[in-house]
């Protein structure tokens, strides 16, 4: 997996009689990163969940994420606000997607055809842009996942790290399980999540 | 509130895992086309694992900002200088530094080595300047293609998805037939780029034209014998199958790109060319096509004008050279151009 990385401005060359120059106009500022980091922060989800409607596997996702946040980095309307900045940050999605998959089609099984992965990833814009409270959602999350016992949040761990996959039959094989007995397991598990987590943004909701 | 069968949850569950059979996907594709209940409730699994995701696997973002001064005395007098360098790095770990603007991705120690190469050069380059010795070229001028490959003018943050703005392909002539376009926006991602986001898109036969200049601007002078090859990508669109109500490919055509090296004498109105050399390629409808155009000037470089309201014979030799590229697509057909380049063969 790729980590792109962006040296902006490459190596800024000043000449002068002893003063520091100010930095050159464009280049960046510990303000501006931290500007950058906040609206990432709120928008990097919904790349994220943007990307994996389109995409579905999780190395093409992180590539992309990666790349997206460079470009927004780069060039994002951070001065504009969070909807500007998503808007621009999912429209970067798009383009780099379906970059990403005209490229892995041909490497790879498409699990969706390319016009249902396009309106999944269309509704996911849909919703993300009507229901941007991210920091909620993952307060939520956050908060739900600590009811969960050590070996659950371990399962879950092992699902969305590097190596998922050869984890998770590991386990099912010390387990004596087979592989599918622990997705189910998983399924489940989300399931509950989810539910908790919707509970709480409604009795969030109700409160305000 | 939607309640989903348990048969679609396991299906998108199993989509999310990444091991749902070919079947099941057929099936789940069927249904998210048919139920948009289905379609929101997938969207919405999918946002739940993306948080999840985010959460327990969560991307730093790394920022270095670097400054290396060094103070010299130089004939008596004191010079300061100070090489700064800024990198942000996007990922879990690992990485190097690159300006991915610049250069292609590679691996990760290729990235190391980029950077590092990139960093040397650039002191290096410094260095020659600031002791007033000019770093010698070690190779004459080559010839290059300008914006060969459409990506000078960003399309990204418009509303519009083309633009007539063909940087460097409009010199002399402007045909309002031809345009730089985000070809994944145009045709909804049915049509992507070779390279980058943008390719030039000509219909109703559209031209380009850009002065053949070299790699330190000089520009490129008939001779007699003189080889130069154009090569490319080329992609014959049907314009009805781009767009949004049909998909039913034209019948076969006779398609063309013609590509030509001309001195031109006078601009419109009072256009006067005059045509060294010309080649033709056919081309195929339906994918990109790798094409690659031959250009041999005669010996006898006295010619006639090719184009224009004066027959006055000229001399061409010495004459600055023009590359006209010309769609020879018949109307209701695109033709796209990326990844342009050019070679003087020797």
């Amino acid at each position: 997996m790729s980590k792109p990385t962006v040296n902006f401005g490459n190596a800024e060359f000043l000449k002068g009689s002893g003063q520091l120059s100010h930095p050159a106009e464009g280049s960046a500022s510990p303000k501006r990163l931290e500007e950058f980091d906040s609206l990432w922060d709120i928008c990097r989800v919904s790349v994220r969940a943007y990307l994996t409607s389109l995409l579905v596997n999780k190395s093409d996702v992180e590539d992309c994420v990666q790349e997206v946040a460079l470009i927004a980095w780069r060039k994002g309307p951070v001065a504009e606000g969070q909807r500007a900045f998503l808007g621009h940050c999912l429209a970067s999605a798009r383009l780099i997607g379906l970059a990403a998959s005209r490229k892995a089609g041909k490497s790879r099984v498409e699990f969706l055809p390319p016009e249902v992965a396009l309106s999944l990833a269309d509704e996911v814009t849909r919703q993300e842009q009507e229901q941007p409270a991210i920091s909620n959602r993952i307060l939520a999350l956050r908060a739900c996942m600590e009811h969960l016992s050590g070996e659950q949040r371990q399962l879950l761990g092992y699902r969305y790290s590097g190596e998922g996959r050869g984890r998770l039959e590991a386990t099912a094989r010390s387990q004596g399980k087979s592989p599918d007995a622990i997705y189910k397991m998983l399924e489940r598990l989300r399931g509950r999540l989810r539910y908790c987590v919707s509970k709480r943004m409604e009795e969030e909701t109700d409160a305000t | 509130m939607y309640h989903p069968d348990p048969e679609l949850a396991t299906w998108i569950e199993a989509l999310l895992d990444q091991r749902i059979s070919q079947d099941d996907a057929r099936k789940l594709a069927d249904r998210l086309r048919d139920d948009p209940q289905a379609m929101s409730y997938c969207a919405e699994l999918v946002r739940f694992d993306a948080a999840m995701q985010d959460e327990l696997c969560p991307q730093k973002i790394e920022w270095t900002d670097t400054r290396r001064v060094t103070i010299s005395r130089r004939n008596g007098s004191q010079e300061l200088e100070i090489e700064r360098n800024q990198s942000v790095r996007v990922g879990s770990s690992g990485g190097g530094l690159i300006d991915e603007s610049a250069a292609p991705r590679r691996s990760q120690t290729g990235r190391w080595l980029g950077g590092l190469l990139i960093g040397l050069l650039g002191a290096g380059g410094l260095i020659f300047w600031l002791l007033g010795e000019k770093p010698v070229a070690s190779e004459s001028p080559s010839l290059r293609l300008w914006n060969g490959d459409f990506e000078a003018t960003n399309l990204t943050y418009l509303a519009e998805p083309t633009n007539p703005a063909l940087v460097d392909w409009q010199d002399y002539f402007v045909t309002e037939n031809a345009v730089v376009a985000e070809i994944s926006r145009v045709t909804n991602g049915k049509v992507l780029p070779r390279s980058g986001r943008n390719v030039a898109c000509l219909s109703n036969f559209a031209y380009l034209t850009q002065r053949l200049r070299k790699s330190d601007t000089s520009s490129l002078l008939a001779e007699p014998g003189l080889k130069v090859t154009v090569s490319g990508w080329a992609y014959v669109l049907d314009e009805r199958s781009s767009s949004e109500d049909g998909d039913e490919p034209g019948k076969e055509q006779d398609l063309s790109l013609r590509g030509s090296l001309r001195f031109v004498a006078g601009g419109s109105p009072g256009m006067v060319q005059y045509e060294v050399a010309s080649a033709v390629v056919s081309l195929k409808q339906g994918d990109w096509q790798q094409f690659r155009l031959e250009f041999t000037l005669p010996q006898d470089l006295t010619l006639a004008p090719s184009y224009g309201v004066s027959q006055a014979k000229l001399d061409l030799k010495g004459k600055e050279l023009t590359l006209s590229l010309d769609s020879q697509c018949e109307h209701g057909y695109q033709l796209l151009l990326d990844d342009l380049s050019i070679e003087e063969v020797r």
